[in-house]
């Protein structure tokens, strides 16, 4: 049953990916938590953009001289056990959080939307094996796949975005695949299919531009993910190496110094914490202009 | 039922777990170097690698060792240590023990607890108690849990000590020994682990309200408890499932991070040392472990969904 | 119209506006409006999709979508304000008062829950039914018994899924029974359900209102079914009533041109000919005051096209959705012979299930075939699957579907659904807006999107899109059912011009024997798969037919009939698949031989062009 006042809307709205997007924007901007998380995202792209020039000091640079210090002068947040600035690192933090989380996500929903549409549209044995090898990577538990990975391959920035790609494939593709079956069986598919368009066609012109919407949302949501894996990552010593200055290897230098300089951990987990409540309500805001229903893309 | 919903997916269940062992299996023979230069070092003799490397089957190709190796696990020997020289199959026996409890005071308290809070929000839609829990998941979903287990430390050991920061009793520890150190990390699993149940939980009550029968139901004039509990949990509850099997599997393979901050001698500590010793049958013998939990429950998770819809346990036509 | 004290009105609604807020605009859903009904009689509220009567049913269970509310008037039922009564007050009047029969049962029963305790619920404050176990169960089985239910002790333990379309409406209204309400209120009842069970619970309903007394209200698009089931009735539109009254008068007298010009609007089983379409403007016109020039009500009658060579010949297709063969089980499609000719629009009619769309499918190269062969323009075998076909074939053989809303991808223009076969198939010369003119769609309307157009303007832009590809046969699949009678006829009556003008075959998909006798040149009727009989349209709706195909007819519900005749009991129960062996229909046929369950049934030849696949006598199958 459609409601009398979707129909007066939908003859208002204009065509074309502008007017579509500017809806979208206003959508979002109409919900405060929604504005609340792309102004936190926001703020973290441009505090890592213009670290080098917001940050009083140099992140890498020790200072034997100065080591803990409390808060003040030279040192807003004081310095860690090597005498580093602890707000220059943290403000730094950022570039590799962001960084490594946005490339392999972007990297990891790219592949697994190519994935999941081929599989929607042969069907059959394609799907079939497609399914169950995703399943298999899928029960390896994450983050035994990706320590494996950087203990063979390094703890590179690329071979964390490989580990990523990896192990959130699968993810995207179960989910993208389930959004696409949605579309395969509507009329307008069967009419290409009945035309005879081939592969190429039918799921770039008929079946992705319907699926955007699933697809955008779930680069959101996996985005907040991946920052919450790669920060644990380089928290257990597997990440970011050392002297990278990176939010979750600061967490794990300065834990148990905690009672003395309890800034060296507060002030990456405050950074941290606010980006990833920044991309989830991002997330929250985007599935709900859009329509995305996000608890079930989880399920896919 | 048995024959045409249990047996095709056990099938496909050892499929899986042996394509997911395969792959791990064949990451690790990326690494540089083997297992015999790992024992003996740098500054060994060629001889004494060469012999040694006969004695542990590493001059064979990757695919037949690892024929051997799962012709062995099928007879339950999983091999030795390569640090320990143990036989790995007790080691993490003792780990999965230890894991198990800790998982399963997080799935009988927090799951619970979940459910309910879900089923509040759902029905409280975006009035005071959905806005209260729903804000609560939100920040269960975004802190990291090295942050919930270290603020945790930080207020109930340090702050107020009146837990233990990390766990003392070392790793033969009995579960009598590790019971007092038990509360912070199972306080962290459950923060972190119940967020998303929540929230699907609230999804579905939503939807399920919103469905032509419960709303037939309330025209029925029938009270507010009785809607609940007969028309709107009972569907509710299916699509939750799957992510209560997600989050299920994903305490017992792989709660690294918990583990090793509060020092818990469990699957994830266990986990992080074999990959830093590259003890490869301690990892396999966790791969099998993991997979083999994520694939039962994932099983469950469809068999309750079976038990519990009628449409899947009574097909209209058997066709 | 009724003077009355406030207790003797079932339905009492008074100047009642029913709004939501759009913005800051106030939109009325219902304005103005005001009803009476007394005790016991049966009111039929009847409109097009968005006249509000749905909405105006929600009201009389005081039950309102979220986001509207009354901003002005009253409703009283039995003479309580309903929109007064909230909380516990709210809950006891809904269960012991008023009761709804909603339009899917399928939707509104609970899924999880057994059929027995759903109805047991129903009837709390029933203190005489509800004292022991035993005497709810009894109640229970009473109510399913009074339904009609077939197996009614057994249908307790079970779940709603486990019941076809028909039987799960049956159980609806048994629930909607149970508390013993004063009033109830069916909405659409019977829409998506076949002719023939439609007609069975309408008897139900009828019996059931004799029985029980209660008073009732019946929403429904259908101006037969208002017209056998209600003394009152209201014409709704956009919100408004435009006449109310007896429905004798109403129906067969009407003074509102709007009335007039749907009652016009409706095709009949019983006249041959394309209906007038509805003229809206000239009626908003006519509601601002302006003059109403009479309507000129004459009917199109086509003329089937004589001598014409055949574009689509099909023969002995068999479909099997069993991989292997299994026993006691029989081909979805089993030996069909078809033939479409230039020009000419060939009916295929059955119920759900009887494998229509799946011959559609066939020839359009989506779903495989068992046995048979298709050739199109006599000269050119079909290939099994679609990928396999040359590009003139694919050019050749167009669809429409049933469903305009899923038939255009909602985020591509009407220009890129239009262009896109004309580039595919290389077709010179015509453009985006010479086809949709071609349609009867203003040329502006090719950078529109799908949602931005009405539900007969999109039927019109797939028909485009099919057309401008220059096709000889297009498959028609339902195309006229999801829109409102209205609308129908206009686009009936562009298929018979496009059938015409481009010399185009259109095999025609449908259940609806009214539209068939509009619009069709030849039928063929299907059960189950199988083809029971065929001819021209005048032979089907003449005096001869097959048993199945008179049982169709006889459950057509039509304006102006005596409305006498009944379905009888276990005739609208159709088995899941065809048997094995013998004639599909002779578990519902009256007719049934020994012979009809083992033998197939010969083709009796009654004319060159008239076929009935029958063992009775032709005498027999004479009816009245």
């Amino acid at each position: 049953m459609t409601s009398p006042t979707i129909v007066v809307e939908s003859t208002q709205v204009g065509r074309g990916f502008w007017t579509d997007l500017s809806r979208v924007i206003r959508s979002i901007l109409r919900s405060k938590p929604a504005t609340l998380g792309f102004a936190l995202v926001t703020l973290h792209v441009l505090l890592a953009v213009f670290a080098p020039l917001l940050a009083p000091g140099n992140p890498t640079s020790n200072n034997p001289a100065a080591v803990l210090q409390f808060p003040g002068g030279a040192y807003p947040l004081g310095t860690d056990t090597l005498g580093r600035d602890i707000l220059s690192r943290t403000l730094y933090g950022g570039q590799y959080a962001l960084t490594v989380s946005f490339a392999s996500t972007a990297l990891a929903v790219l592949l697994g939307t190519i994935i999941a549409g081929l599989a929607a549209f042969y069907g059959g044995w394609l799907d079939q094996v497609i399914t169950r090898l995703l399943d298999s990577v899928l029960a390896v538990p994450a983050i035994l796949a990706m320590l494996v990975l950087v203990t063979v391959f390094g703890s590179g920035p690329e071979v964390i975005v490989l580990a990523v790609v990896v192990v959130y494939t699968g993810g995207v593709t179960r989910v993208v695949r389930a959004a696409a079956m949605d579309i395969m069986p509507k009329d307008y598919i069967v009419a290409a299919r009945a035309r005879g368009e081939g592969v190429f066609y039918i799921l770039s012109r008929e079946v992705f531009p319907n699926i955007l919407d699933v697809v955008l949302v779930e680069f959101a949501m996996r985005a907040s993910w991946v920052v919450l894996l790669v920060s644990s990552l380089s928290f257990l010593g597997f990440g970011a190496n050392p002297p990278t200055p990176d939010w979750g290897l600061m967490v794990a230098e300065n834990r148990s110094l905690m009672a003395v300089v309890p800034l060296a951990t507060l002030a990456p987990i405050v950074f941290l914490a606010t980006l990833i409540v920044g991309l989830n309500l991002a997330a929250d805001g985007l599935a709900k202009s859009l329509g995305v229903d996000r608890m079930k893309e989880i399920l896919g | 039922m048995l024959t045409r919903f249990v047996l095709p997916r056990l099938g496909w269940a050892v499929v899986t777990i042996m394509l997911a062992t395969m792959l791990v299996f064949g990451a690790m023979q990326a690494l540089p170097g083997d297992a015999a230069t790992q024992i003996l070092g740098q500054n060994a003799t060629p001889e004494a690698v060469f012999t040694l490397r006969r004695q542990l089957g590493l001059d064979q190709a990757p695919l037949e060792r690892f024929i051997t190796w799962l012709g062995h696990a099928l007879t339950g020997n999983f091999g030795t240590s390569l640090v320990s020289g143990q036989p790995v199959g007790p080691e993490v026996g003792r780990a999965l023990l230890n894991t198990s409890f800790l998982a399963g005071i997080t799935i009988v308290v927090g799951f619970t607890l979940a459910l309910v809070l879900g089923l509040v929000a759902g029905l409280f839609r975006d009035r005071w108690p959905d806005s209260l829990i729903s804000t609560v998941a939100l920040v269960g979903m975004s802190i990291p849990e090295f942050i919930v287990a270290t603020l945790l430390v930080l207020m109930f050991s340090i702050t107020i000590p009146i837990f233990p920061a990390v766990v003392v009793a070392g790793q033969n520890a009995t579960i009598a020994e590790l019971a007092p150190s038990m509360p912070l990390p199972a306080l962290s699993l459950m923060f972190v682990a119940s967020a998303y149940i929540i929230r699907m939980m609230r999804t579905s009550v939503i939807d399920v309200m919103e469905t032509d029968y419960v709303h037939t139901a309330r025209l029925k004039g029938i009270s507010m408890a009785r809607l609940v509990v007969k028309h709107v949990v009972p569907s509710a509850i299916l699509p939750t499932l799957n992510v209560v099997a997600m989050n299920v599997a994903w305490l017992i393979g792989g709660v690294v991070v918990v583990e090793s901050i509060f020092n818990y001698p469990g699957m994830g500590s266990l986990m992080i040392q074999s990959v830093q010793s590259r003890d490869l049958p301690t990892i396999l013998l966790i791969t099998v472990i993991g997979a083999m939990t994520f694939v039962i429950c994932n099983l469950l998770a469809d068999l309750a969904a079976t038990l519990l819809n009628p449409r899947l346990r009574y097909p209209r036509n058997s066709k | 119209m009724i003077t009355a004290t406030k207790e003797d009105l079932a339905i009492d609604v008074h100047g009642l506006d029913i709004s939501y807020m759009s913005g800051s605009r106030r939109v009325n859903v219902l304005s103005g409006v005001s009803l009476q009904l007394r005790q016991g009689e049966v009111l039929g509220l009847v409109g097009e999709s968005g006249s509000g009567k749905s909405t105006m049913a929600g009201v009389l269970l005081a039950s309102l979508r979220t986001s509207s509310f009354v901003s002005s008037g009253t409703v009283h039922l039995d003479g309580v304000d309903v929109f007064k009564l909230a909380g516990k007050e709210l809950r006891a009047f809904r269960a012991g008062h008023v009761a709804l029969v909603p339009q899917n049962a399928g939707a509104a029963l609970t899924p999880t829950m057994r059929i027995g305790e759903q109805l047991t619920e129903g009837f709390r404050l029933d203190s005489a039914a509800s004292e022991t176990c035993e005497s709810r169960r009894a109640r229970a089985i009473e109510l399913l018994k009074l339904v009609r239910l077939p197996d009614a002790a057994a249908a307790l333990e079970k779940y709603p899924h486990q019941f076809s379309g028909g039987q799960q409406q049956r159980i609806g209204i048994a629930m909607a029974l149970a508390a013993r309400p004063r009033l109830l209120v069916l909405d659409e009842p019977t829409t998506g359900l076949d002719v023939v069970t439609q007609a069975a619970i309408l008897d139900t309903l009828t019996r059931l209102h004799k029985e029980l007394g209660m008073a009732m209200v019946l929403v429904s698009h259908d101006l037969g079914v208002i017209d056998k089931m209600c003394s009152q009735v209201a014409v709704l539109r956009r919100g408004k009533v435009v006449e109310s009254g007896d429905t004798s008068t109403v129906l067969r007298n009407p003074s509102h041109p709007y009335t007039k010009g749907l009652l016009a609007s409706v095709p009949r089983v019983t006249v041959p000919g394309i209906p007038p379409s509805l003229d809206d403007a000239a009626i908003d016109a006519f509601e601002k005051g302006a003059e109403m020039h009479p309507v000129d009500g004459a009917l199109y009658e086509r003329l089937a096209p004589q001598g014409t060579a055949p574009v689509l010949t099909i023969r002995g297709l068999s479909v099997d959705y069993n991989r292997k063969p299994k026993p006691g089980s029989a081909p979805t499609v089993l030996d069909v012979d078809l033939d479409v000719h230039a020009g000419e629009i060939v009916a295929l009619v059955g119920e759900s299930g009887s494998g229509k769309s799946t011959i559609a499918n066939v020839v359009a190269g989506l779903q495989g075939r068992q046995a048979g062969q298709l050739t199109l323009n006599a000269q050119t075998e079909l290939a099994p699957r679609v990928a396999h076909r040359a590009k003139s074939v694919r050019r050749a053989v167009q669809i429409i579907f049933q469903n305009a809303d899923t038939s255009l991808n909602p985020r591509r223009t009407v220009r890129d659904a239009i262009t896109r076969p004309l580039r595919l198939f290389n077709v010179k010369g015509l453009t985006a807006e010479q086809a949709l003119a071609e349609v009867g769609l203003p040329v502006n309307f090719t950078e529109r999107l799908p949602g931005q157009l009405s539900g007969g303007q999109r039927q019109r832009v797939g028909i485009a899109r099919a057309v401008s590809a220059g096709p000889s046969l297009v498959l028609a699949d339902e195309i006229v059912s999801a829109l409102d009678v209205s609308v129908q006829s206009s686009i009936l009556r562009l298929m018979d011009r496009l059938a015409k003008e481009n010399n185009i075959g259109f095999l025609f998909i449908t259940h609806d024997l009214a539209v068939v006798r509009s619009v069709a040149d030849r039928v063929v009727v299907l059960y189950l798969g199988r083809i029971v009989e065929e001819g021209t349209v005048s032979e089907i709706f003449g005096s001869v037919s097959h048993p199945y195909t008179s049982l169709l007819m006889a459950s057509v519900i039509e304006v102006g009939d005596d409305h006498s005749g009944a379905i009888a009991p276990g005739q609208d129960e159709v088995p899941a698949g065809p048997p094995a062996q013998g004639c599909p229909f002779a578990s519902r046929c009256p007719l049934v031989m020994d012979i009809c369950r083992s033998v197939r049934p010969p083709a009796i030849e009654v004319s060159g062009t008239h076929s009935i696949r029958c063992h009775a006598p032709l005498e027999k199958l004479e009816h009245l």
